[in-house]
């Protein structure tokens, strides 16, 4: 019972068993045929990175990696993603190595409360997985999905735009 | 120039790394072991009694363990002792769309959620009040019967200065104006959430999104009637607050009564919908004012009458009602001055302190105002704002102490970067440029509770193995207060960033601070940690005398400042206790590279060894630091409002587009002089300054409450607009270049004051596009559209 | 309260076949189910209580709804699953219909393109402030008809049973370009498998919106050769990101054999509980700016606006004349004639 809010004990649901790669790992859980992604990212797994700040689609907080390519958690059914590898932002550092964007979001100053920060990486990963050097349109586009209240975004757009300029020095 | 080695070099967050990879544990991130969740039920009427609540059907669910309703609660509560008007859970009637009615703690949050549905209240609606202009009716049933009124009214303020109707007589332009401003919220990303732990002898720790920690504890004991020792109020990190979380709220006493009641652990969050019930918003304004000006004399007199929508209960309604006239008394002089302001319960969320509190909507009025006069004198509207811009250690005419003032310069400079000269009124049509300054309290001088504690305490303390921690119950709510507050005791102790840790917002651990609101953590707590940290130099110093066989240097008794005026015209209140606002700490040594030395004799001995040694004695090493605010203001009734020991300035200077067939406005691009004094870190001031651009601006443009019978209407991010990556513009940032003597390293705020300048500085800027000027919020095209077909004649 | 969301079992088919065969099972025995693609519409609707379907169908399992098909003569089968990021990045598309790709790269933000489908922004619900809210906020007032209620918050004589009942409005970005373009729709049912062209599709009303059949699947979009066919699509929208057309303005231009203009089209959304779609002959107009303002009138004389929105139902009506001219500059509709 202990921390899980959506869990197998729901009264008179069938659970169904999930499979899922999540950060490199198998995890398989009984849970309820609706939970969405979000739910069992942080509810099931523990992995709070992915926020949850409207639960709509609508605030962005909640993005992970699915396949590769960032998606929504909060409106995504867990149980459409059987067998799909997820990405969340505990998984973007290699070890103690941090993604160039993570680092360069560090020293631009683009973390103020945070909350916004773990989808802005999650959608700057995947923008920088396909494109080494994104215009500030493609920079501003990917980051819009993410609400940020805190920095008004111009440091967030310096920070990818540094980790542009940082990858076409040396590209990873 | 900056003799520093940390203070005035851009620093990123100390806990950057935790929030880049996820590790950073919000509230809601907390996993309590077997924990309790709990859900609201709340009223889908905007005014109703409560005639029954039926709570049987809830409380037989299998897995519930407790049901609560607002007889549950003997007290009512709220951030202001003079106004504790609100109820965790509604008593006999609801006021308002989204109120909680009554609450449930099960095993999951499905199961409370289904519970909840379960409680069968009996309502009987009453017509509900819906505007503040209604409210001032009189009426037989008023929100708020205790208060004996015959209207709606919650506050009235009215203040007079000098002598308004003579100064209108001196002006030669008069100009009297109606504004219109709709609410506006917060949109912090995080949501509310709370979550309580219990211990086996019924103390309870309280997780919780706040930026007040200090004031939900009182609340809570208050509200709980348990002693304020068992209670203890931690804020994790937290997603963003701009005054929306600085109250204590009814989920927080749901929370810990639900867990007073089960024993068991509880977790309560909130969907972003019920953000928007909870609001705590701007006030929705309407307003009337009259500014005259003279060219040769400056503004001569200065008017209002200003009629805020407070929504159901009090928050921090009284003292938005002072703000929205005091704060005009800057950043001009205003020698005839007058203002009544008064605030209206109606059936709405309601509404409370949001960043720039209560001095945004004045002040675009005001700024407006002010360019009009400007622009029909034919002076500059740049130019002129200079030239009228207070002088430094001057007193206003209700008597607010203006200490430093780097406007002048600042607006000089930002003139020049921004092209004014060649651009104001040579702009094609469509393209314009605008300006408006405004200024505001680097925190208020006064406490909310009467005491005469210190405004903020740090206590610091040195382990055996170097680590330096700082103990401060400021609440870090995104703006970088723990990283302000480690880099001031690391330059002062002259260890690195890295070696300072930072213990914050725990109401058991650390002493008492007011909170983060009014701009006043940098200030306060920021002094108060400096001088704690100059207390524990003197500590390692004494140590390193010893060890090096040097005499200990003699400290001068903390001197005044300057003269008497830098108190009040005053005798200095500093004591024992206090060393003083932004003492000299120079004692003849030099802290760097582990090491300290001493500069005469160029004698030294490592950081470490003076730690052990200092602490041979007492067994630990442990400083305190306070600040007080000085004695300020005048003897008047409300002379305490709007008090500060010192205030920021800013100007805006704003180019804009103005699309001639659809109205639509883009920003292209500002520039920004703000005195924050000495900025100790100019990368969180930059991010305070462009976040502030970024709420402004969606003010200015596109943001507002709507309503539907009561209801919130645009309750989510979808259709509450703020504004996208897109629409925020590039911004230059003259850097700050005043010095606050009594600042910590002369700092002033920088977290709300860039905010109000912004939106007049948007509407002036259309003024210079399109040639028209409007006066009701936002600046929708439609709006913008409507009048320039109207100045067209069309 | 917190929205409790309603409760549904979920099933993945992995053929289209085993997909009909158990839609002919669920509609026989009146089973209460909603078929999923990306979702990202109908998630919202779920947790708000808009709709709660007791059974969630995925057709993401389904590979005969996936992936873009470019045939010999130029035509192109677009499978209902494509994902709007792919068809917003294709370089086939880009390359025959890029307004189609600049539409679909409108729509939200990012990460929900990389989930929604161009099938699932065809059939995008219709919005009004008075439905997408949460079950407290629609309790506030009352219900309408699309909640089930028996008043029109925006049309206070409507009356249930008289089309159109319900004003919630169309919302798609994508519509209005592949209206212009032709567009076929391939759907799939128990009952066979038919064409029909998306001009036939919609219906003048914000609940029953179109004419797909409960156990109706939509398999695919065809798109014949652009053939000379140039299309803008721009919204109108107070943020470059995220919000859904308050009006959508496509206008398409298509050249003779000469290279004279010989036929304007125009289709619209955002405004009305369907999508307009007009075609006017070059010919039978004197001038470029004749052509133009019977299209604006066309496109105005059709429009009812409410206050359903951010903007003003005024404004929104007014804009469609800017909409219209602004997208005929940009073709240089003027230069054609």
């Amino acid at each position: 019972m202990d921390t899980r809010i959506v869990s197998a004990a729901r009264q008179g649901v069938a659970t169904r068993l999930l499979s899922l790669e999540v950060n490199g790992q198998r995890q398989q859980r009984a849970v309820a045929p609706d939970i969405t992604l979000l739910d069992f990212l942080r509810e099931e797994l523990g992995l709070t990175g992915s926020k949850r700040g409207c639960d709509l689609g609508e605030c962005g907080c909640c993005a992970v990696l699915v396949d590769g390519r960032p998606m929504l958690a909060c409106l995504l059914p867990a149980a459409d993603l059987e067998h799909s590898a997820i990405t969340t932002i505990e998984g973007i550092a290699e070890g103690t190595a941090l993604h160039p964007l993570q680092q360069a979001m560090i020293d631009e100053g683009a973390v103020q409360c945070g909350y916004c920060t773990p989808a802005m990486v999650i959608n700057g990963v995947h923008l920088f997985s396909g494109e080494s050097r994104p215009d500030a349109d493609a920079i501003r586009t990917c980051i819009s999905a993410t609400s940020c209240r805190c920095t008004g975004y111009n440091r967030i757009v310096q920070a990818f735009q540094s980790t542009a300029e940082r990858l076409a020095e040396d590209p990873r | 120039m900056n003799a520093y080695r940390i203070v005035g070099t851009p620093q990123p967050q100390i806990d950057a790394r935790d929030k880049v990879t996820g590790r950073a544990r919000y509230t809601d991130d907390i996993r309590l072991p077997n924990c309790l969740h709990a859900a609201i039920l709340r009223s889908p009427h905007a005014s109703a009694r409560i005639r029954a609540i039926d709570t049987a059907r809830a409380a037989a669910l299998p897995g519930v363990k407790a049901v609560l309703t607002g007889t549950d609660f003997e007290r009512t509560f709220g951030v202001l002792p003079i106004s504790k008007d609100e109820p965790a859970l509604a008593r006999e009637r609801v006021r308002y769309v989204g109120e909680p009615v009554a609450a449930v703690a099960a095993e999951t949050a499905e199961l409370a959620a289904a519970a909840v549905a379960l409680i069968a209240v009996d309502y009987a609606p009453t017509p509900p009040v819906l505007d503040a202009r209604q409210a001032l009716k009189p009426t037989d049933d008023p929100l708020h019967p205790e208060l004996q009124r015959e209207n709606n009214l919650h506050k009235q303020v009215e203040q007079r200065f000098g002598d308004p109707e003579a100064g209108f007589e001196q002006a030669s332009i008069v100009i009297e104006k109606r504004f219109t401003f709709p609410s506006v919220t917060h949109a912090f990303t995080e949501p509310h959430a709370v979550q309580v732990e219990i211990d086996g002898r019924g103390n309870l720790t309280v997780y919780s999104a706040t930026q007040v920690p200090h004031y939900v504890h009182l609340a809570l004991a208050e509200v709980l009637g348990i002693d304020e020792h068992r209670v203890r109020v931690i804020k994790p990190h937290l997603g963003g607050g701009f005054g929306g979380k600085s109250d204590p709220f009814p989920h927080e006493m749901i929370a810990a009564k639900l867990a007073l009641v089960t024993g068991r652990n509880v977790r309560l969050r909130f969907s972003r919908e019920d953000v928007f019930f909870s609001h705590h918003g701007r006030h929705r304004t309407q307003l009337t004012m009259k500014l005259g000006f003279h060219p040769a004399r400056g503004i001569t007199a200065l008017t209002g009458d200003f009629l805020i929508d407070g929504g159901a209960y009090g928050s921090f309604g009284v003292v938005t009602t002072y703000y929205n006239g005091v704060l005009l008394q800057g950043p001009y002089p205003v020698p005839n001055f007058a203002f009544r302001c008064r605030r209206m319960y109606t059936n709405k969320p309601m509404c409370g302190a949001m960043r720039g509190h209560g001095g945004v909507n004045p002040r675009f009025a005001s700024e407006v105002l002010m360019d009009m006069a400007l622009v029909q004198s034919g002076l500059d509207p740049c130019q002129a704002r200079i030239d009228l811009i207070h002088r430094e250690n001057t007193l206003t005419i209700n008597e607010f102490r203006i200490t430093s003032v780097g406007l002048q310069r600042g607006l000089e400079e930002a003139m020049r970067r921004s092209g004014w000269r060649e651009k104001y009124g040579k702009l094609p049509y469509g393209k314009g440029i605008g300006v408006a300054c405004g200024f505001f309290i680097s925190g208020s001088a006064l406490p909310i509770h009467w005491n005469q504690r210190p405004a903020s305490t740090v206590r610091l303390t040195v382990e055996f193995d170097g680590a330096v921690t700082v103990y401060s119950g400021a609440s870090d709510i995104g703006q970088g207060s723990d990283t302000v507050l480690a880099m001031m005791a690391a330059e002062v102790l002259g260890v690195d960033l890295g070696q300072v840790k930072v213990v914050a917002a725990d109401t058991r651990l650390t002493p008492v601070d007011l909170g983060s609101y009014s701009s006043r953590v940098t200030f306060m707590a920021g002094n108060a940690a400096r001088n704690a940290a100059i207390r524990m130099r003197r500590l390692l110093v004494a140590a390193a005398c010893r060890l090096l066989a040097l005499p200990e240097p003699g400290y001068p008794a903390p001197a005044p400042p300057e003269d008497g005026f830098r108190q009040g015209g005053r005798a200095p209140d500093f004591d024992a206790d206090f060393l003083g606002a932004n003492p000299d700490y120079s004692d003849g040594f030099e802290f760097a590279d582990g090491r300290i030395r001493h500069l005469d004799s160029g004698k030294q001995t490592g950081f470490i060894a003076a730690v052990h040694a200092a602490i041979e004695g007492p067994g630990i090493l442990q400083t305190v630091g306070n600040y007080r605010a000085p004695k300020l203001g005048g003897s008047f009734k409300g002379a305490g409002a709007g008090l500060s020991p010192a205030y920021s300035f800013t100007a805006f200077i704003v180019e804009v587009s103005v699309d001639p067939d659809t109205g639509f406005v883009k920003v292209e691009r500002a520039t920004c002089a703000h005195d924050c004094g000495f900025a100790l870190n100019p990368l969180a001031v930059r991010g305070q300054i462009e976040g502030c651009f970024h709420m402004g601006m969606g003010q200015a443009l596109m943001e507002e409450v709507l309503h539907y019978d009561g209801a919130v209407q645009n309750a989510g991010f979808l259709e509450y607009k703020i504004p996208s990556p897109f629409e925020q513009p590039e911004i230059d940032l003259v850097p700050s270049i005043s010095d606050e003597s009594e600042g910590p390293f002369g700092a002033k705020e920088a977290g709300e004051g860039p905010l109000a300048p912004v939106i007049p500085a948007i509407a002036n800027a259309i003024f210079d596009a399109v040639g028209v000027r409007l006066f009701e919020l936002p600046l929708r095209p439609d709006r913008v559209l409507a009048a320039m077909h109207k100045a067209a004649g069309r | 309260m917190s929205a409790q969301p309603a409760h549904f079992e979920f099933e993945r088919p992995d053929s289209l076949a085993a997909l009909i065969a158990r839609l002919a099972q669920l509609s026989a025995a009146g089973h209460d189910f909603a078929l999923a693609a990306g979702a990202t519409d109908l998630m919202p609707q779920i947790k708000q209580g808009v709709k709660t379907p007791a059974l969630l169908i995925s057709l993401n399992g389904l590979p005969e709804l996936a992936g873009v098909q470019a045939r010999a003569d130029g035509s192109h089968r677009l499978g209902a699953l494509t994902r709007l990021a792919d068809v917003a990045s294709d370089a086939r598309l880009r390359q025959h219909y890029p307004a189609l790709c600049a539409a679909a790269g409108r729509v939200a933000s990012p990460p929900i393109r990389q989930r929604a489908s161009l099938g699932g922004n065809l059939l995008v619900d219709n919005r009004c402030i008075y439905i997408n809210q949460s079950p407290l906020n629609r309790a506030a007032h009352a219900a309408c008809f699309k909640a089930g209620g028996e008043v029109c918050p925006l049309v206070k004589s409507a009356v249930r049973g008289e089309l159109p009942q319900c004003q919630a409005r169309f919302v798609s970005d994508t519509a209005p370009v592949l209206l212009l373009l032709d567009a076929v729709l391939r759907l799939v049912s128990p009952r066979g498998e038919r064409r029909l062209p998306l001009a036939q599709f919609y219906r003048d009303d914000g609940m029953q919106r179109h004419v797909l059949a409960s156990d109706e699947v939509l398999v695919a979009i065809e798109l014949p050769p652009a053939d000379g066919l140039r299309i803008d699509y721009d919204k109108l929208a107070i943020r470059r990101a995220l919000d859904f057309p308050s009006l959508g303005i496509a206008l398409g231009v298509r050249a003779d054999s000469a290279g004279a203009l010989s036929e304007l089209s125009l289709a619209m959304t955002g405004i009305g509980t369907h999508p307009g779609c007009w075609h006017f002959a070059a010919a039978a107009h004197e001038s470029p700016n004749a052509l133009l303002d019977t299209a604006c009138a066309a496109a105005r004389d059709s429009a009812t606006t409410y206050q359903q929105d951010f903007f003003p139902r005024d404004y929104r009506k007014r804009m469609i004349d800017v909409f219209i001219r602004r997208a005929a500059q940009r073709l240089g509709v003027a230069r054609w004639m």
